[in-house]
Order: structure tokens, then C-alpha cells, then sequence
């Protein structure tokens, strides 16, 4: 019902929203959670009186309430992966209401352009960047559209990380589910090395030749366990697709540590059972034999294995495992804070303990009872006062693990490349030549530490990419000509200011660029184009603040 | 930022060093994997904080001859003898010490190199020498070494200069294992900001030049508005994160001011000309201008084209007076320049070749007992270590393993060998392993 | 299929490898030009003895003055003459700066030619730098007078007279081909076929390979070349076993034939030589992969007749004059063990009869 109601919307058009209509219509379908018991407003207010505790606790006074232009680009970049159109920011700003930031939250989370967003995210952060020819893959195999369809529909996150790593579509809709496994070619270490920090939120790499070496709980077993889990999976091509196919044999194997000693690679994984398996003796040769196997449940799809290594770990150590849901809420709180409450986001062992063990226990206890709902929780986050603080970072205070100020954060390749075309264009492809231009160059998500390359800054100086896409947006619509037609170089500057920082530029900003563009009459719609790119490379625009 | 260094060769244990060292080595050994040589990015990181740390000055230009020269053709002829092959030896301005007759140059100045005859390594394969020969040992896994260049560009880099500190030139995209190397992590544990920019041929640093559309003017006032605007905001912000993003940009003009110091065209005509036409002695000449302009670590290589077994001599009649060539004019250059002193020139590849011919008039792969050659920077010139025996089969006195060369060129640029990396649970080990002791002889 | 039976006949070894060699017509002496001297052998009892010495590689060897002097060319750049009947070495001539490549005698055995020249970088991609002195050299067989000096681009690695006495061809590392009358020394053809050159892919940028045998047709119309294939990686040594024959006289030349295809395998020919009745040919070389080294073909037809699969590298595979057997010599891979100081022999001398 969800998806009937949303599907209109396509996401490569413009959406300005009228906010009032946009509440009415999504407040009305709801989620695809049934109503819980447990009341959102109670566990934001919660986490607020943690925080707040915190601060009194450490004697720290936090930022202030950011104001509402900022919330609204803020809000809009993190929740639907770009700036605000000037109308959508005009709109809220003229909002009398007084649960306007709530309302927005609600409406941008329950939008096409949140679904595309947080697909981008899980993409990036499941699979990692790649060229555009696997992108091109990801998409033909549905994985981007099966991602895009668990924001938009609100998948419990249990069941999706279920799908994925079972990768046994229930029918040929869900099949994109396959590609996280599919795309990692067999190569069952690296298969183990992407599924710990995607979904348990734990770095295995280094226990491939000992225990972790500084978070001792890590073992090289669990490791050598989890490959175990997948080292039967092959890749294969059906008539529905691609798929795993799981062999009922092999996989056995021992693993030796720096001390040479060597161990056999049990079904185990990081704070979990070892699943009972019957291991043949070192020099049998087990037969591979068809009553191992039932038929697949899709018709054309690889049998499977009575014994299956993957279903085992899906369903005896993945299903509830604690991790899921703490790797889970870490990573959306890092998303919105700006910081995990573990940080790095991926690396939840002894050696990086939460800031806040409280609030890391509240927000995953919460998030199992929720039935794992994402919207739920990241409607949670968005609407706590925390998040709405300032981005200037008190006086005083240094440790960014105290969220008591927004912690700015680049924007994401996508980010940039939407909301570069909504700037200069008034609208935007996903898909466009210039996202993907600045997806291969930009590929950063969510950085441990904000460090600017000068790659990146040669590449928004001198890659054609940039240059052309300013160069190029000569339609009467785009903002070159659209300032071109202005009047005074003081409506100029404003035009300017407000559709690319959603604000109005400062005496000074505007005698910048009055005298910028007055040098110089002949040359004046050049002159916008060099201010233009000035502003989306300066950083007010690149950072989310 | 990745500042910790010492001089001294012994750190007391408990040293802050260690912890920063440890916190060194986990960086890498996370990151490992994700900073092979196409990843130039991290060596212009802006750091948000200053590195105030002085740098030692010292540069060094590794010719490096992969896939192994032989060393009957270069440095350590064996006339008359069944292994000879077909070139002779000559005297050279060192009494009693001769050299291939390919090598007439370096002949006339070997007052100022010094040559190791007593090369003696393990690995047969050119993977695993290459990895030897160019980190300093074996790999110790899960543990990525750094290679010299990496760790150069850390100890003795100038972090604030435009100019690129690791530079790679080679124009071969191929070279079977030294292809599959360098698609391999290079910085190691030092972390992506110390792998080398590649440059040579094809290879060049993406977005360096200027849009052809754009003029020098509105390319200059474009990049002020955006300082603006930019610094505005930082200091409105009090932001970090702007102080960083806006410092990369400080770098863009500088990085794009050493653009011609990447293309050869720029280089003086009669330079070309002097250190020979070929792409080796081209990029030898590009390096000796990147060191001259700044770099602190230049490597030239030209695919694998050592790796004669078949037209050993076919070959080595033009790699070996083309390396002779370079070698005498960049010695010669960096001395007239005044900068020998301050920069070490290595010429070596990964192992040697073997004393008899193969059916297809080559010579195989032959770790046992090889030459390699120094100049410059802390290097004794006129030194000849180390020798082999009659026939050149095995090494007669003085072996030299790759521990200590590595020991010796450390030693020569001012960098401890001994430092010491200590992690919880592993053994301690020290930047270059063992007890090992640099060779003296050739220092100065 | 081989329609053509080869019986080995004799073989023994000679100390060391063996590069060239030539047979008196009786077909019983062959003096050798090895890596550590000149050789005289006999092939009917198989005693060698070392007559000569060069200060490098000994690259080719011939017979003059009714087969009295053997005349050498070495990698030391010189020319001896070698008196048989004295024992004693007549003449000699520091020819070239670089190596002799190869050496022919003409048919007349009035004239000898030489070829030479040091691949040196000359241009980014490694280009040949230009001779830095001539690459070609006739002389007067009898007193070692140098009668012409020709240029040609380095390295030029063979050389040949036409039967009529009249020509001489020789062929570079860029698969060039010059072709003068050696009685004026005026050019008569050249062409280059980039069949016989590879460059470097894999492991380096620069040429390697070109043409390293040729012989004229019996009416010196065409003109015989061999050599090996392009490959990617120049130093796996697996170009395709490749001949062509080229009618020289037409403008431009004009290839008529090569290695037909399925007839090859993979390695460097070195080696070419018609057979005196005029009707085939025989090419022999290294065995890198497929299954032979050493071939006979028709020379009208091209189509292989025989294939021999020696063992060992084939340096010059030659006829004896009344054309009742093929004389092959070459080198093993040199023995890398010695016994007390010496080491076993590995040049290679093998007969075989002709059915």
C-alpha cells in the first residue's frame, strides 16, 4: 500500500513538497510496522535526559538550538541527501507550527527521495564504492532497487539482514538480495571480512593469522567461522539470475596461528554457539550425493543442501544476534551525530567502548522491540534536541563523543552530486552523468576523521566533471541565466546565496560579488558561472553543518 | 599526523616513541590492503594539525632495475672465465678494480660509488624479491612493510612542500609481478599519505592542469572568491573540518605550479639528450629535477625489463650502457649541484642472474651472489664490499643480505634502523629485524 | 606429416656452444666458431681440436682459399684468418666496434661480408639509436681489403650473398632489410616487415627479436628470412617459428609466402639454408613450444616436409655439398655443475642422412 501510494513520486523529478498536503498524505498510510507500544517521544525525550545528564555530568554546555535555516539543510541532507529547494526551504521557514521540525522529519523520512538516500548510504557502506560498470551491475541485478525498496517499504532489519546473507529470494522480487554475496565472486575470506563490519559492526581482518591483538575478545576461530559459514556458496547463473548455490560437502579445513598451532574451522561466530556439524575424518572423501539436498523453492533455483551452513548461521547465530541491532543503531546514530556512539562506527570491540553505554543499550533494546524498525529510529534521532543543536563547537569542549554540538561532516559524492544539479539546475537525476562523475572521484562515506585531500580539491578545481556541469547549465531555468536577468548585482548575490547555501549572503558577501561581477560587464554571465563555483566548492556547501 | 620519528639508535623501552609507533603500526596494518600506489591521495592529506618536526633534508633516487640484472654484465665482470658471457672487463679509475665493458662511464668514477659484489638474498622469485628488496625483508604477515620509499617520505618528507615527497616514475603499465606489485600496498603500516604519486608516460597526477576553457585570470579570481567565502565560513564556524577542506585547496595552485615538473617536455634539451633518449634515463633525469624541486624519494623504474632469459646479452648490449649513462650523469649532476652529499642514489634490482646460459641464450634468476651499487648521501665512494668467487657462483667474502643493505641505507640518510615497533602479544620488532649491523665500510 | 626420413647419423659435443659453423665439400672437417674459440672437427672420428681463439663469443666460421684458411668472426668485433696448413693465424682485423653479428662468404668465395651494430636507446620507446659506424662491411676474401662499407640501422644481425654473386642482403632488429650490389654498393631493395619484432608489453618497452638468418632462392630472385613472431612479452621467447620468402626484385617487394599456418610452433629461428638441388630448404632454432626445431620445407611450395626435435638450440643448420646429409650444430643450456674444475661439454654437432 505503501509503495502504490509512493511510486508516483519518481524520484529523478523534483519534488517540492507542500508541507501540509505531504503531511496529510503520508501521516495517513502510516508505516509498515504495526503501531508499537513503546511511544517515540518518550525515548527521544530519554535520550535527550541522557545526554543533557552527561553534560551536567562532565560540565559541559552544549551548543545551542541551530536555527531553523539551518535545521531545514541540515535535516534535508541528512534525511533525504540533498539541500533544500529555495520553495521547499521558504516553506518550512513560513511554518507556524510548533511541532514544524517534527513534521518535516516525518514527511522527508516517509518520501522517495529518503528511500534513494539511505540506499546510497547502504550501498556505499555494505558494498563500498566501485566503478561505474558495477554500479551499472548492482542496479541490472536489482540489488539498488531492493535496497531502495527496504528504506521505502521500512523492512524490519533483522529479516533484511536475513535475506541477504541466506541469499535465497523467497520469490524473484527479492532477488537483488543475492548481490551482496553474488558480487564478492566466491572469495569466501573477503565475503567474512564484509559481513562483520556490515552487519555486527566488528573489523575480523586481522584475526585472519591470531586472536585480535588489542580487542582480545576477536578470535582467529571466529574468523575461520564465519568463512566457514559461506566457503560452500558458489555463484551461479540460473534461468531466474543469479544466485548462491551451497554445496552438502567440503569446506573443512584447519587454521594455523603465528605459533604455528592448528585449530579446525568450527561453525562459530563472535559471541555466538558453534553449531554442531559432523567433521569427516582428514583423508575421507565424502560423496556428493543427492539425498543431501531438497529441491530449491523457486522453480529454476539451485538445490539446497539438507545441511546448510548458511541457513544455520542466519537462523541460529544472525536472527537476534545482540550485534545486529547495536551495530545497527550505532551506525544510523553515527549517520545523523556525525559520530558513533562507537567510534570508528565499524569497530564495536573492548578497544573502542561506547561514550554512552546507556543510550547504546536503550536505542538497540528499543530497536529489537520496534521489530528492528529504521524509520522509527531514525525519526527518533532526527527529533532529538541533540541533533538539533548548533554546529559551532562550544568554547571549552573538544571531545566530539560528547554530541554536544552538531558535528559537520562532508557531504556524501551523491549528496553533492544532487544537490549541485538542484542549485544550478532546480533539478535532479540520481543517476546523473555528474553524480557519477563525482561518486568515482569523491568516495568517502562517512570518514573516521574529516581530512580534505587535495585530490579531492584538484578534482572540483580542474576535472572536467564540475567545470562542464557549470559550463553546461545554459537553460533559462538554471541559475547562470536566472541571475543573469536580475537587476542589481545586490538580487544577484541573494539569488545566488539562497538557492546554493540557503541563506541570505552579508553586506560583505554581496559587496564580493557585486564587485566581482561589476569588474566586468561583457563577461557577466562567465562571472556567475566562476561565483557559482566558488560557492558549491567553498565550504559552507560541502559540509553538512 | 604521522610525525614520530627518532635519531638516536637505541629508544629505551617505555619510550613515548613506542606508543606512537604501535598506534603507527595499527593504522596500517588496518588499513592494509587499501594503499597500493593508484591511491596517491593520502601523501597531500592536510593535516589538521601542524607537523612541526624538522626534517633531516636528505633525499634519495632508487633506480630500480626490476626483474634483476646480471651482475657479470654490470658490476662485477668475470673475463676469461666459462661464466663470462661475451663482454669483457675494463679497468676504472680504482686500481685493480674492473668493471663490465658496457659500463665505460662509471668506469671513470668509481672514486665516487660503491659497489657491493657479495649480495647473497633468498627469494628466486621476482614477487618475493621485489617485496625483499624493496621493504627491507620478508613479509611477516598480517604485517605490510612499508617500502623504502614510504618509509623515506615519512622519516625524511617535507610535509608542507607542493611537490609530491614518493614519486614513482615508470611507464609500463604491465610488468607481470612487479605489475601485480605495484597494485599492491605499498605504504604499509605508514598508512595510504606515504604511498608514492606515479608519473611516467601515461601515468600522471589526475586534474593537475587547468581547464583548457578557463583562463589563467578567471581560474585565479574564481579560486579567491572561494577562499572568501570558504575562510568565512571556517572562522564563523570555528570548523576544523573547513580549516582542512580549505588548506587542500591552499596546495592546488602549488601541486599545479609542479606540473611541469611531471611533464618531460619541460625538461632542458640538452639534458635529454645527455642521459639518453630511452624512458628510463628520461624519468632518471625527471627525478634528479623532482629532487632538485623538493621530492624527497624518487624511484624510476621501466617495467621488468631485467628479466633476460632469453637475449641476455641481446638485451643487456643496451639496458647495461643505458644504466651506465644514467648513473654517471645524475652522480655527476647531484655533484656539481653540491647535492650528492645530501642524496643517495641506489641502483639495484632484485637479485642477480646465474653464472651459466640458459638454451635460449639467457640467464635465470640468481639470488646467491649479486652487485648492487650506491652513491651520494653517507656512502663512501670508491668502495668496492664484499666479492665472489672464481666463476662468480657463490659469494667469496663479506655476504651481504638484504637486512643489511637496508641497514646501510638507512644508516646512510640519518634514519635509525634499529626503531622499534612493539605490540601487545607480538614480538617486538625493530625497522630493520635481526640484530643487524650496517656495513661500515662503505659509510661514511 | 613428415614425407621426408632424417637419420642421425653422428653426433658428439664440443666443449662449449657452438654458434656457427661451416663443412668442406667432402663433407668431413667442420670448423666451428664456438663461445670459447674456433673449433676444428672431424666428423667422420669425431675428434675436435681448438685452432683459434677470439677475445669474446666466436660468431661465425668459414672456409676460403680451396678450404686451406678458415676465416671467424667474433663478438670481439674481428676477423681472423686462420691458415690450416701453417696452423697459424695469417691475418686478423678489428672489423667493427661491436660484435660481428654474422658473417657470410659468397658463393665465389671472393668476397666476405660482416654485420654488426649495438642496439642503443634512441628515442623514448627505445627506438634503435642510428650506426654510430657502419653497420655492413664487404671484403676482399684474400687480403681482408674492405671494399664497401654500407649503412643500415642497428642491430643488424644477418647477412647473405646471392648465388649469382652479384648481391648481399642483410636484415636488422627492426626487420629492415637492405639489399646492394656488391659491385657497385648501390642500394638495390630495402623493406621492412614488422613480422620478425616484438615490442615489449609486458615486461619492458623496447624491441627485441628481427631477423636472424636469410638465404637467397638458388636463382637470387627471392630472398629467404627467418626469425620469430611478435609476441606481447618479448622475453617469454614464444614468437611463432616464422620464415618468409619475399621476391625482392619487385617494386615494392613483395612477400609470397611464410610459415604456413598449423606448421609452426613457437621459438627463435636462427638459422636457414637451401638445400644445394635447389628444391628445399631447412630452418632450424630454439624449441619453445609446439613440436619441433628444426624443419624442412619445399622451396616452391613452402609446405613442411620434415621436423626434427634435436633437444637443444640449433645455431646453424647447413647442407653437405652433394646434399646427402644436414649438418646441425648449437648449444645446450650451459652446465651449471662442474667436476673438479671442469665443465661438461654442451656445444652440440649432429649428421644426419638425408633419404
Amino acid at each position: 500500500m505503501l509503495t502504490a501510494v509512493i511510486s508516483p513520486l519518481k524520484h529523478h523529478q523534483l519534488l517540492i513538497y507542500s508541507l501540509r498536503i505531504a503531511a496529510c498524505v503520508f501521516l495517513a498510510i502510516g508505516s509498515a510496522h504495526a503501531e508499537d507500544d513503546v511511544d517515540d517521544r518518550d525515548l527521544t525525550g530519554t535520550i535527550d535526559q541522557m545526554l543533557s545528564d552527561s553534560w551536567t555530568a562532565a560540565g559541559v554546555t552544549p551548543a545551542e538550538t541551530c536555527s531553523d535555516s539551518v535545521f531545514v539543510r541540515r535535516s534535508y541532507l541528512d534525511l533525504v541527501g540533498r539541500i533544500p529547494t529555495v520553495q521547499e526551504a521558504e516553506t518550512f521557514l513560513q511554518d507556524g507550527r510548533s511541532d514544524k521540525r517534527a513534521q518535516l522529519i516525518q514527511v522527508l523520512t516517509t518520501s522517495e527521495d529518503y528511500a534513494q538516500h539511505f540506499a546510497d548510504m547502504f550501498d556505499a557502506l555494505l558494498m563500498g564504492r566501485t566503478s561505474q560498470r558495477n554500479y551499472d551491475e548492482r542496479s541490472k541485478h536489482q540489488w539498488r532497487s531492493y535496497l531502495e525498496r527496504v528504506f521505502r517499504e521500512n523492512q524490519s532489519w533483522n529479516d533484511v539482514v536475513a535475506e541477504i546473507l541466506l541469499a535465497r529470494p523467497a520469490s524473484n522480487d527479492d532477488r537483488g538480495a543475492v548481490w551482496f554475496l553474488f558480487e564478492r565472486k566466491e572469495k569466501h575470506q573477503e565475503i567474512a571480512e564484509a559481513v562483520a563490519p556490515a552487519f555486527f559492526g566488528i573489523r575480523i581482518d586481522c584475526a585472519q593469522c591470531h586472536d585480535h591483538m588489542s580487542a582480545h575478545e576477536i578470535e582467529q576461530a571466529h574468523y575461520w567461522g564465519l568463512v566457514a559459514f559461506f566457503n560452500r556458496s558458489k555463484n551461479v547463473h540460473t534461468k531466474n539470475g543469479p544466485r548462491i548455490s551451497e554445496d552438502a560437502i567440503g569446506g573443512f579445513s584447519e587454521f594455523a596461528n603465528l605459533e604455528g598451532d592448528s585449530s579446525p574451522n568450527l561453525l562459530t561466530f563472535f559471541k555466538s554457539v558453534t553449531i554442531a556439524e559432523e567433521r569427516p575424518d582428514k583423508d575421507a572423501k565424502p560423496e556428493d550425493k543427492d539425498d543431501l539436498y531438497v529441491p530449491a523453492g523457486l522453480d529454476g533455483d539451485p538445490r539446497v543442501p539438507r545441511f546448510s551452513r548458511r541457513e544455520k548461521f542466519v537462523d541460529e547465530i544472525v536472527s537476534d544476534h545482540p550485534l545486529i541491532a547495536r551495530a545497527f543503531v550505532n551506525r544510523i546514530w553515527a549517520m545523523l551525530m556525525g559520530r558513533g556512539i562507537v567510534h570508528p562506527f565499524d569497530e564495536m570491540d573492548s578497544v573502542h567502548p561506547p561514550s554512552h553505554p546507556e543510550l547504546l543499550d536503550l536505542l538497540a533494546e528499543d530497536f529489537r522491540k520496534s521489530d528492528y524498525n529504521i524509520r522509527r529510529l531514525v525519526q527518533t534521532i532526527a527529533s532529538t534536541k541533540a541533533y538539533q543543536l548548533g554546529s559551532v563547537k562550544p568554547q571549552g569542549i573538544d571531545d566530539p563523543a560528547t554530541f554536544a554540538w552538531y558535528l559537520e561532516r562532508p557531504l556524501t559524492a551523491e549528496q553533492i552530486g544532487r544537490s549541485m544539479q538542484l542549485g544550478v539546475r532546480g533539478n535532479f537525476d540520481n543517476n546523473s552523468q555528474i553524480v557519477q562523475q563525482v561518486r568515482q572521484s569523491i568516495r568517502d562515506v562517512m570518514p573516521k576523521e574529516n581530512v580534505a585531500t587535495v585530490k579531492d580539491a584538484l578534482f572540483l578545481t580542474n576535472n572536467a566533471a564540475v567545470n562542464n556541469f557549470i559550463n553546461e547549465s545554459n537553460d533559462k531555468n538554471h541559475l547562470t541565466l536566472r541571475t543573469l536577468n536580475l537587476g542589481s548585482p545586490q538580487q544577484q548575490a541573494e539569488l545566488l546565496f539562497q538557492t546554493i547555501f540557503g541563506r541570505q549572503p552579508d553586506s560583505e558577501e554581496v559587496e564580493t560579488v557585486a564587485s566581482y561581477l561589476m569588474q566586468n560587464q561583457a563577461s557577466q554571465m562567465d562571472r556567475i558561472k566562476q561565483v557559482i563555483w566558488s560557492l558549491i566548492t567553498s565550504a559552507e556547501f560541502r559540509f553538512n553543518h | 599526523m604521522k610525525t614520530s620519528r627518532s635519531n638516536t639508535a637505541t629508544d629505551g623501552c617505555g619510550s613515548p616513541e613506542h606508543d606512537v609507533h604501535r598506534r603507527l603500526f595499527l593504522q596500517g596494518y588496518l588499513a592494509a590492503g587499501a594503499a597500493s600506489i593508484a591511491s596517491y591521495s593520502g601523501l597531500f592529506s592536510v593535516p589538521t594539525i601542524a607537523d612541526e618536526v624538522k626534517r633531516h633534508g636528505k633525499k634519495c633516487i632508487l633506480l630500480w632495475l626490476c626483474g634483476a640484472p646480471s651482475q657479470f654484465e654490470t658490476w662485477d665482470p668475470k673475463p676469461g672465465t666459462p661464466t663470462s658471457g661475451p663482454f669483457g672487463a675494463i679497468s676504472t679509475n680504482l686500481p685493480g678494480v674492473k668493471i663490465s665493458q658496457l659500463m665505460p662511464k662509471c668506469a671513470t668514477m668509481m672514486d665516487k660509488l660503491a659497489v657491493i659484489r657479495s649480495m647473497k638474498t633468498e627469494p628466486s622469485e621476482h614477487f618475493q624479491g621485489i617485496d625483499v628488496l624493496t621493504r627491507g625483508d620478508k613479509p611477516r604477515p598480517p604485517f605490510v612493510r612499508p617500502i623504502l620509499g614510504s618509509v623515506i617520505a615519512e622519516q625524511l618528507g617535507q610535509l608542507d612542500s607542493p611537490v609530491p615527497q614518493f614519486v614513482l616514475l615508470d611507464p609500463c603499465p604491465e610488468g607481470n609481478e612487479f605489475k601485480a606489485f605495484k597494485a599492491g600496498n605499498w605504504a604499509g603500516w605508514l598508512g595510504a599519505e606515504y604511498g608514492p604519486v606515479r608519473a611516467g608516460g601515461e601515468y600522471s597526477i589526475p586534474d593537475i592542469l587547468r581547464p583548457e576553457n578557463l583562463t589563467e585570470t578567471d581560474h585565479s579570481d574564481r579560486e579567491a572568491l572561494r577562499k572568501f567565502f570558504s575562510r568565512k565560513f571556517q572562522n564563523e564556524q570555528r570548523s576544523e573540518a573547513a580549516a582542512s577542506y580549505n588548506a587542500a585547496f591552499e596546495r592546488v595552485r602549488g601541486l599545479m605550479s609542479c606540473a611541469p615538473l611531471f611533464d618531460l617536455k619541460n625538461l632542458p634539451e640538452d639534458d635529454r639528450q645527455r642521459y639518453g633518449l630511452g624512458a628510463f634515463a628520461q624519468h632518471a633525469l625527471q627525478a634528479r629535477h623532482l629532487i632538485e624541486n623538493g621530492s624527497t624519494f624518487v624511484m624510476v623504474a621501466n617495467g621488468m625489463p631485467w628479466d633476460n632469459h632469453v637475449f641476455q646479452h641481446e638485451m643487456h648490449q643496451m639496458l647495461v650502457p643505458e644504466l651506465d649513462n644514467v648513473i654517471y650523469q645524475l652522480v655527476t649532476d647531484l655533484h656539481l649541484r653540491g647535492m650528492l652529499d645530501d642524496t643517495l642514489v641506489i641502483a639495484m634490482g632484485e637479485f642477480g642472474r646465474t653464472p651459466w646460459l640458459n638454451e635460449a641464450r639467457g640467464r635465470d634468476h640468481y639470488p646467491n651472489a649479486w652487485s648492487m651499487a650506491m652513491a651520494g648521501a653517507g656512502i663512501k665512494g670508491g668502495t668496492v664490499f664484499g666479492a665472489t668467487d672464481e666463476h662468480g657462483i657463490d659469494v667469496a667474502e663479506n655476504e651481504v643480505d638484504n637486512r643489511r643493505l637496508f641497514a646501510t641505507i638507512f644508516r646512510a640518510l640519518g634514519i635509525s634502523h634499529q626503531e622499534e615497533y612493539v605490540l601487545p602479544g607480538l614480538p617486538t620488532f625493530q625497522r630493520v629485524e635481526g640484530d643487524t649491523k650496517p656495513i661500515n665500510e662503505i659509510l661514511v | 606429416m613428415n614425407q621426408l626420413s632424417l637419420n642421425l647419423a653422428t653426433h658428439f659435443k664440443l666443449p662449449t656452444g657452438i654458434l656457427g659453423a661451416a663443412v668442406t665439400n667432402d663433407g668431413t672437417s667442420l670448423a666451428a666458431a664456438c663461445m670459447d674459440g674456433v673449433y676444428l672437427a672431424n666428423l667422420k672420428d669425431k675428434s675436435f681440436e681448438k685452432i683459434n681463439e677470439h677475445s669474446s663469443y666466436v660468431s661465425s666460421a668459414e672456409f676460403i682459399n680451396d678450404e686451406s684458411t678458415i676465416v671467424t668472426a667474433g663478438y670481439d668485433g674481428r676477423l681472423q684468418w686462420y691458415d690450416l696448413s701453417s696452423k697459424s693465424r695469417t691475418r686478423e682485423l678489428q672489423l667493427h666496434e661491436f660484435w660481428s653479428w654474422d658473417m657470410a662468404v659468397s658463393p665465389d668465395r671472393k668476397l666476405i661480408a660482416s654485420v654488426t651494430g649495438q642496439y642503443l636507446a634512441g628515442g623514448y620507446k627505445y627506438e634503435p639509436a642510428a650506426e654510430t659506424e657502419p653497420c655492413v662491411r664487404i671484403l676482399s676474401a684474400d687480403i681482408g681489403k674492405i671494399l664497401l662499407s654500407l649503412p643500415h640501422v642497428p642491430s643488424v644481425q644477418a647477412v647473405a650473398f646471392s648465388p649469382d654473386n652479384q648481391f648481399v642482403a642483410a636484415g636488422n632488429l627492426m626487420g629492415e632489410v637492405r639489399i646492394w650490389n656488391v659491385n657497385t654498393g648501390e642500394l638495390a631493395a630495402s623493406w621492412t616487415t614488422s613480422d620478425f619484432t616484438s615490442w615489449g608489453i609486458i615486461k619492458s618497452h623496447s624491441y627485441l627479436g628481427g631477423i636472424f638468418s636469410m638465404a637467397f632462392t638458388p636463382d637470387s630472385t627471392q630472398l629467404l628470412l627467418a626469425g620469430m613472431g611478435p609476441m606481447n612479452d618479448p622475453m617469454a621467447g614464444n614468437g611463432r617459428q616464422l620464415w618468409q620468402k619475399w621476391a625482392w626484385q619487385q617494386t615494392p617487394p613483395a612477400k609470397i609466402d611464410e610459415t604456413h599456418k598449423d606448421e609452426s610452433g613457437e621459438g627463435l629461428m636462427e638459422t636457414l639454408s637451401v638445400h644445394p638441388d635447389g628444391t628445399r630448404f631447412v630452418m632450424g632454432g630454439r624449441l619453445r613450444g609446439g613440436d619441433w626445431n628444426v624443419a624442412m620445407f619445399e622451396l616452391e611450395s613452402g609446405t613442411r616436409i620434415a621436423t626434427l626435435k634435436t633437444g637443444y638450440r640449433v645455431t646453424q643448420a647447413t647442407f653437405s655439398t652433394d646434399g646427402s646429409k644436414l649438418i646441425l650444430v648449437g648449444t645446450q643450456g650451459q652446465p651449471n655443475k662442474s667436476k673438479e674444475g671442469t665443465y661438461p661439454k654442451f656445444g652440440r654437432i649432429e649428421v644426419y642422412d638425408l633419404a
